[in-house]
Parts: structure tokens; C-alpha cells; sequence
């Protein structure tokens, strides 16, 4: 019982993780239709100024969290105003390449001015611990992992019901040129969208670098690649969807992990890939998206 | 610093000053990716610079020509084509077979050869190449010396976690690890998969700490900053055992990925050179750091080794410009002192040589040298 | 109010409107009538900033050239979009509160939403309903009470009998016509011209792009020139 428990926490854990940075991924996309893949950056961005104000001597976890958070979103709005607004009107396939050419002179300037090779971060080890919940147990950068997710994700959902801002950017999601009718300025609906899914971005980078205790340049890219599988699984542009699809993503991973012979230990990918596929055969459109708010969606 | 940006963006060349008997090397160097740890290039640059110094007239000297791979086969294979089109009868990159068997059989049209420094996959030796020698012995041999140790430290139950990720090196390791472990009288308990990456072992840890016995030893072979995370979550799991593995760990960012010194004290792994305080090894990668390259560690040591070993060959076989000549002398030579300390010889197993194995281990967060033998059981290699 | 100057709009190689000038002045309602394609819509589009155009549009006599769609509303211009163009995901009290965007905090808001109640009463008993499953008339209310909700000075409204059902069609144009006696200034873009001149003072008919007739509402109405212009002639 406490073993499927613990790998339910595992499962879980890994879900939150994909679906904090696959929110970040669809706030963008449902506003701009672009697939930012520069959000790995963003991650970089927050680990990077956590390593940096290690050098300077400021090596309090938290202060070092609050900076790391503040420089990813400080670097998500930075990327929208520098090298998203100029193309906001060009093709999708502009963006989309925008998004590649952000990424890779952001990983060269850490690849040149820091180094290609892993940098040892050890400031938030502390969250490695084991606490005990109940007679169980638990790491508590798990719990924390959940918790802060679920948080966040509840903030968001606020936000969106509640503040002028928030529904702006669900009205614009369909319509922007209606809601700019409305007086609200389009680079302020977006520039928020950025800065939320830089927080977010900044929130799952304090949790990726305190389990790996280290930094590189590409650090962002694979946990970008697991929240764009998580966005398509969920349906692209839904954020509802995004979250969905972290957490299925997470369950099916562990799940394979487990399930699946150890001689066929070298297919956990395929299965997982075929798995998806077959998921986007039954509904391509993903789990929650659907394909009238796409046909929807002015220009 | 300043080399690594010039190597990143141009060839670096560093040649001798008016002497013919120029020996060049081409290094498609892994200098960024997920294999960036384990490259030889700066180490081997550092040596070409000190033997071209002191070369006397008619003396053999070196040009290394050298970019990054990127850890990609691909890049690999094409920046080696160059290196061999400009003229380089020594070739090496990215060390995994996968770049090197189809290096050797395009350095085979040319006359060249390949030496690798660090490679282990037990295929290269499998695969038919006769231009291809390795520096260090295959992985089965550092698995045996890593099975005798910990079996000689109480451990009887293992735990082997293999991936298909990285070919033999592991896929294969563990696997001949938990054979030496056997024929000991050790047991294997199970295996379990993972991916090169993994930077979350909380299922496979659960799943660890849900045995019964839970194991004494944990046999791994793969990268860093995995490696170390595993051994993190597992002892902050509450696992007393050992974690054990290949020279994937043997990288200076172990010790802070591993985070404290209570972790690394459950840490053991099998290398080539004791890159210990005060060690011939250290020292060399100190001089290298004051002149100014960027090197790490024992991936670079070995790439000094290299490049001494590949000068002596050369001398030896009379020849900078016939691979296949420089393959023979170095095969045939009774003994190459090396700069790492110690000495090996090529000459009873041809592509790679024997010489022992040092398993590291760590007492107070430093790095100890645990043992240093050659294993008489091979599980694999014949 | 409003003042437009030798306007033309041209998407590429296709001239949609042709040196246009026309003007409202403060309390009066005009339309804005023509064919499909007669350049209508890209007129409103223009003032709104939504289409690059050549020529003067000024507002209260400030130049509106170089301003954005979003500061041409902050000055007091409101645009119902042809089609409607509720936030369908959104429920009606959620697009009557972007409509208030601009409005300075929760009373202010709250205020404008009880006029807007007061003018719709359907959209009171709906307020909570997403606006997307509301049926056309009530999506039309949505669209001007959303649009009121800015206080705005001149409303633009867009085809507000598109699609709509005759029965319906003078529901929404009584309500625009007690808007009218309110004070608001009007441009009514239509189709349907006869509902329309009902409740304008002046009316510009537009052709190929070009002014075809001008003149008083009530003349329009009376004489046959309308339909003359429709066609062309």
C-alpha cells in the first residue's frame, strides 16, 4: 500500500513538473498561436541567476528562489518585447523559427560566458529531505513540488475569472482584435501572458535545480519537449488541457517505468510515443481541446 | 577559457615551429551536450603544447586540429571526414561507438587510424576495425575489479539498472558487474531500466527501497549529473547501501550534484587514472588549468596520455604521415610510461591494453583510492 | 464630432474606398448605407484603426492618424463588429465587465452594468450564462451593451440587423433609437436601409467605394433616389 502510494506521489510529482511548464507553453499559444520553444530558456534564465547570486556571496534558498522566479519572468517579458513583438504579425512558421533562433543565443551566451559543461548548484538540496506524513514516508520536494503546482495552478484560475486582465486574455484567446475594441492594449494582454508563463517557468525551475543539484545551457530543453508532448496530449492552446496532459504524461511514464519487462526496458519511450499516438488517432484534437476553437480563432 | 572559445568557432591549431615531422590529430571533441564531461581534447591540445615546446630539431611534434561534436554522431563523422581530407592520419571524437565505428571505417580509406583514449564499449573490439586502439581496457574489466571490491566490503545483494541509451557501456556493465558479483557468491536481486537523462529516480528509488532484502549495492553506468541524483534521492531515502558504477561518474561535478559528503560516502566507482590530490594526474591537469586551457579532469589526463603515447609510436615506427605504420609500433612497443603514472603495453591484446583498475571512493567528501588491481575474471572480453 | 477627409482604403492592387469625406456632429445619428462591398466596413475600419487608410479622420478635431485602435477608443469611440463578436467563452457579465475595461474601479463598473440592465433587461436574466449560447438578438444586445459600457461618446455600430430576424431587427433598432434620444452620437453602418433611415438624422449613400448619395434621413426615406443608388445608377 505504501509502495503504490509512493510511486502515486512519484507519478504525481513528475505531472506537477510538466504541467507548470506546459501551462506556461499554452497561456503563450492560445493568445499568439505560437509554440514558444524558448520557454527552456526561461528555466536556464531562472537556474543561471540562482548560480549567479551564489557567486556573489547570496546563497539564502529562498531570497535565491524569489530572485530566480523574478529573473525568469523578467526574462519572458524581455523575449516577448525584444524578439516576439517585432514578428507578432508574420506567419506562425516565424515565430515558431523566432522561437528556435531565441533559444540557441540564449544557450550559447551561458554556453560562452559560463561553460558548456554542467555547473555544480547546490542551494536548494535542502528540499531533498524525507519528512514523514502519517506513518508515510514523503520527499518533501515532492509534496512541495504538488502543493506549489496545485497553488499555482488555483492562482491562475482566479486570475483568469476574476481581474479585467485575466479575462482579456481568455476573450483574446478567440478574438484579440475584439478585445483591443475594448480599449485594452494588446502588448499589455500579451506582455502579462508572457510574464505568467515566465513565473511559472521560474516556479518549476527552483524545482528542476534543486533535483539535480546542477546547471548546463540545455538544461530547458528536454523539460520543454515533455510539456509540448503534455500540451498536444491535453489539446494545444487549452490550459485546462496543458495541466491534463502534464499529469497523464507523468502517470504514464512511471507507469511504463514500472509495468513494462525489464527486456523490454530499452521501448519505455516507444510505448510511451506509441501510446500518445494512439491517444491523438482516437481524438487529435487532444483531450480537451476541441476543434471548433480552433476554426474559431480570428486573426 | 579563452581556447575553448577559439576551438568552439575555429580550428586551433598547434603546430610545431619549423620541424617536418609534423604528427596530426583530428579531435571532433564533444565540448557541449550530454557528453561534454568525458572529452579528451583540451588535455590532448594541452600536451601537443608542451611537446612542441621542448622538441628538439627532428624531433616528432604535433598539430591537433580540434571543434566541437556536440556529443552528435553525425557532426562527429563529418568534421572527422575533414580532419582526414586535411591530412590528419590520428582521428577521434565523440567516444561512443556509434560515432567511432563508422570514424575507423572512413579513416580506413584514407590510411589513418582512430585512437581513442577513453573509449570502453566492448563492441569497438567486437566490431572488426584494424585501424582502431583503445587507451583503457573495455568496461567488463572495470566492472570485475568493481565486483571483487565491493563483494571484499560485505555487499551481497545488487541492484543493476541498465539503459539502452548509451550501447554496451550501459546496457552491458551492469550486466558484467552483476556476473563477477555471481561468481563471487554475490546475488542479483533485479534490474531496472532508465533513459541517459534522468534527472528524477523517485520510481525507481521507491521501487529500490520496496525490496526485501532491500540491496547492499546499486551497479550503474551512465552520466553525470544522473548519477549523482540517483545516489541523492537514494540515501535521502533512507538506503544504506553502496552505488556503484563505471567512469561515467568520474567528473568533477559528482561531488556537488551528490550534495554532501554523506551521500559520496555511499558512492564507488571504477576509472582509469587515480585523479587523486597530489596524483601525477592532478598536477597535470593543473599546469594544463595555468596555461590556460579548460580542462577537468581524468577525460583530459587521459588525452595527454594520448598524445605522449601517439609521439612515441611515431618516433618509434619512424613515420608521421603512415597511420597504419604508427598502429604497428604502438602495438609492438613492450611499454609506454605514462605522464598519468604507471605504464601500459598493447601488446598482448592488441586493441586495448592492460593496466589495472583504480575504484575510487570518497571518505569526507574527498576522493579516495579505494583499490587498484587488475581483475583475473573477465566476464565478457576473451 | 467625427470628420472624415478625402479617405481612401486600399487593400493591395484593390481601392475599397475612394477619396470619402463625410461628417457627424455631436448628438445626431447618421447611416452609412450601400451594397455589399461598397467600402462600408472598411470605412469603420479605418476610423477604428483597423485598416491603414490615406486622408484625415479627426475626432472632436484631434487628428487621429498614428493613434492605435486601443487609444482611439480611450478617446471615446466605440465599435459593435459586424458579426457581433461576443467573447463567446465568457459569460455575459464577463463581457459586459471587459467592455468597462477602461473604467476606473468595482462602482464605476457596477454602475455601467445596471444602465446597460436597464436598456437590455433580457441581459440582466442572462448574466450569467456563457455568451457564446445566447441566441442572435441577445448576442446583438450583448454586443452594443458591451460596448456602452466604456461611456463612449460616438458608437459605431456595424450591421446590428445582420442575420437577425425582422421581429428582432426593430427590437435592437428601438433600442438604438432610445439611445439616440439619450444624446449618444451615432454612425449606423447598414444594409437594411429603410430601418436605418428610421432612426437617422442624415444618411451617406456609398458606392464602389464613393459617396453616391448624401442628404436628409427623412428625404431618403421618401424619395426613390435610394434605390437608385443601390443600383448603380
Amino acid at each position: 500500500m505504501d509502495y503504490a502510494l509512493q510511486q502515486f506521489l512519484n507519478a504525481a510529482s513528475f505531472g506537477a513538473e510538466y504541467a507548470l511548464i506546459a501551462l506556461g507553453l499554452a497561456i503563450v499559444f492560445s493568445l499568439m498561436g505560437l509554440v514558444n520553444f524558448a520557454h527552456g530558456e526561461i528555466i536556464a534564465i531562472a537556474s543561471y541567476a540562482a548560480f549567479f547570486l551564489i557567486l556573489v556571496g547570496i546563497d539564502n534558498p529562498a531570497v535565491v528562489a524569489l530572485v530566480a522566479i523574478a529573473a525568469s519572468v523578467l526574462g519572458a517579458i524581455l523575449f516577448e518585447r525584444v524578439a516576439f513583438r517585432p514578428v507578432r504579425h508574420a506567419p506562425v512558421a516565424t515565430g515558431l523559427l523566432t522561437a528556435f533562433g531565441v533559444s540557441i543565443v540564449v544557450q550559447n551566451a551561458f554556453l560562452l560566458f559560463v561553460s558548456p559543461r554542467p555547473r555544480p548548484l547546490p542551494v536548494f538540496g535542502g528540499l531533498n529531505r524525507t519528512v514523514e506524513l502519517g506513518g508515510l514516508k514523503v520527499q518533501l520536494l515532492q509534496l512541495l513540488e504538488i502543493g506549489v503546482t496545485l497553488a499555482a495552478i488555483s492562482a491562475l484560475l482566479v486570475f483568469l475569472r476574476r481581474s479585467t486582465l485575466g479575462l482579456a486574455m481568455r476573450a483574446a484567446a478567440r478574438d484579440f482584435n475584439t478585445v483591443r475594441l475594448m480599449g485594452l492594449r494588446a502588448n499589455r494582454v500579451i506582455a502579462t501572458a508572457f510574464a505568467i508563463s515566465g513565473l511559472l517557468a521560474g516556479i518549476a525551475a527552483v524545482f528542476i535545480v534543486a533535483r539535480r543539484g546542477s546547471i548546463e545551457p540545455d538544461m530547458g530543453f528536454m523539460p520543454v519537449l515533455k510539456a509540448f508532448v503534455a500540451c498536444v496530449i491535453g489539446g494545444f492552446g487549452s490550459l485546462g488541457g496543458a495541466v491534463l496532459g502534464g499529469f497523464v504524461l507523468g502517470f504514464v511514464e512511471v507507469g511504463i517505468l514500472l509495468v513494462l519487462p525489464q527486456s523490454m526496458g530499452g521501448l519505455k519511450d516507444a510505448v510511451v510515443f506509441s501510446l500518445i499516438a494512439l491517444l491523438l488517432v482516437a481524438r487529435p484534437q487532444g483531450i480537451l481541446g476541441s476543434r471548433v476553437e480552433l476554426g474559431d480563432k480570428e486573426r | 577559457m579563452l581556447k575553448t572559445l577559439l576551438a568552439t568557432t575555429a580550428t586551433l591549431v598547434l603546430s610545431g615551429a619549423a620541424s617536418a615531422e609534423v604528427l596530426k590529430i583530428g579531435l571532433a571533441n564533444p565540448m557541449t551536450g550530454d557528453y561534454a564531461p568525458y572529452g579528451e581534447g583540451n588535455g590532448a591540445a594541452c600536451m601537443a603544447e608542451i611537446i612542441n615546446e621542448t622538441a628538439a630539431a627532428g624531433d616528432v611534434t604535433v598539430e591537433i586540429m580540434m571543434e566541437d561534436s556536440r556529443s552528435d554522431p553525425q557532426l562527429t563523422l563529418s568534421l572527422a571526414q575533414k580532419y582526414l581530407d586535411a591530412g590528419a592520419v590520428i582521428v577521434h571524437g565523440t567516444p561512443f561507438p556509434d560515432s567511432l565505428i563508422p570514424m575507423a571505417a572512413m579513416a580506413q580509406g584514407y590510411g589513418a587510424i582512430v585512437y581513442s583514449p577513453q573509449i570502453t564499449q566492448v563492441e569497438m573490439h567486437e566490431a572488426g576495425l584494424t585501424n582502431f586502439t583503445a587507451g583503457v581496457a573495455p568496461d567488463d574489466v572495470g566492472a570485475s575489479a568493481m565486483a571483487s571490491t565491493v563483494y571484499a566490503k560485505g555487499a551481497r545483494n545488487a541492484v543493476l539498472m541498465t539503459s539502452e541509451d548509451a550501447g554496451s557501456w550501459t546496457a552491458g556493465t551492469p550486466v558484467w558487474f552483476g556476473e563477477a558479483f555471481e561468481a563471487l557468491g554475490g546475488k542479483v536481486m533485479a534490474k531496472l531500466n532508465h533513459s541517459i537523462g534522468t534527472s528524477d529516480w523517485s520510481p525507481q528509488v521507491t521501487e529500490i527501497m520496496a525490496m526485501s532484502p532491500v540491496p547492499d549495492v546499486v551497479h550503474i553506468c551512465s552520466i553525470v549529473p544522473d548519477v549523482g541524483i540517483l545516489a541523492r534521492q537514494l540515501v535521502s531515502a533512507g538506503y544504506a547501501g553502496l552505488v556503484v558504477g563505471c567512469d561515467g561518474f568520474d567528473d568533477p561535478s559528482l561531488e556537488a550534484t551528490a550534495g554532501s559528503p554523506e551521500v559520496l560516502s555511499h558512492i564507488m566507482f571504477a576509472t582509469h587514472v587515480p585523479v587523486l590530490p597530489d596524483s601525477e594526474a592532478a598536477k597535470f591537469v593543473q599546469t594544463c588549468k595555468d596555461r590556460g586551457y579548460s580542462v577537468n579532469g581524468i577525460f583530459d589526463a587521459l588525452g595527454g596520455d594520448m598524445v605522449r603515447i601517439l609521439v612515441e609510436a611515431a618516433s618509434d615506427a619512424g613515420t608521421t604521415t603512415d597511420g597504419m605504420a604508427i598502429q604497428t609500433a604502438l602495438r609492438a612497443r613492450a611499454s609506454f610510461d605514462l605522464m598519468t603514472g604507471g605504464s601500459l603495453s598493447f601488446t598482448e591484446k592488441g586493441t586495448w591494453p592492460i593496466r589495472a583498475v583504480p575504484i575510487i571512493g570518497f571518505e569526507d567528501g574527498k576522493r579516495v583510492l579505494v583499490s587498484y588491481d587488475t581483475p583475473s575474471f573477465l566476464p565478457h572480453t576473451k | 464630432m467625427l470628420e472624415i477627409d478625402c479617405l481612401t482604403v486600399r487593400y493591395g492592387p484593390i481601392t475599397a474606398v475612394r477619396d470619402l469625406s463625410l461628417g457627424v456632429k455631436s448628438g445626431e445619428a447618421v447611416a452609412l448605407l450601400g451594397p455589399n462591398g461598397a467600402g462600408k466596413s472598411s470605412t469603420l475600419l479605418a476610423i477604428m484603426g483597423l485598416a491603414a487608410g490615406m486622408g484625415r479622420i479627426a475626432f472632436d478635431g484631434r487628428n487621429l492618424t498614428g493613434l492605435s485602435t486601443e487609444d482611439r477608443v480611450r478617446l471615446g469611440i466605440a465599435l459593435v463588429p459586424e458579426g457581433r463578436r461576443v467573447f463567446a467563452n465568457l459569460t455575459v457579465a464577463e463581457n459586459l465587465t471587459l467592455g468597462g475595461a477602461l473604467l476606473s474601479g468595482r462602482a464605476a463598473r457596477d454602475a455601467a452594468t445596471d444602465q446597460v440592465f436597464v436598456l437590455f433587461p433580457k441581459l440582466a436574466e442572462r448574466r450569467a450564462q456563457v455568451a457564446g449560447t445566447l441566441s442572435g438578438g441577445e448576442q446583438q444586445m450583448l454586443a452594443i451593451g458591451r460596448a456602452l459600457m466604456a461611456g463612449p461618446r460616438l458608437l459605431i455600430l456595424d450591421e446590428p440587423s445582420l442575420g437577425l430576424a425582422p421581429l428582432i431587427v426593430a427590437q435592437i433598432f428601438d433600442r438604438i433609437a432610445a439611445l439616440k434620444a439619450s444624446g449618444l452620437t451615432l454612425l449606423i453602418v447598414e444594409q437594411n436601409a429603410t430601418q436605418a433611415l428610421r432612426v437617422a438624422d442624415r444618411a451617406f449613400v456609398l458606392a464602389n467605394g464613393q459617396i453616391a448619395l448624401a442628404g436628409n434621413a427623412a428625404d431618403l426615406l421618401a424619395t426613390g433616389n435610394l434605390a437608385a443608388a443601390y443600383l448603380g445608377a
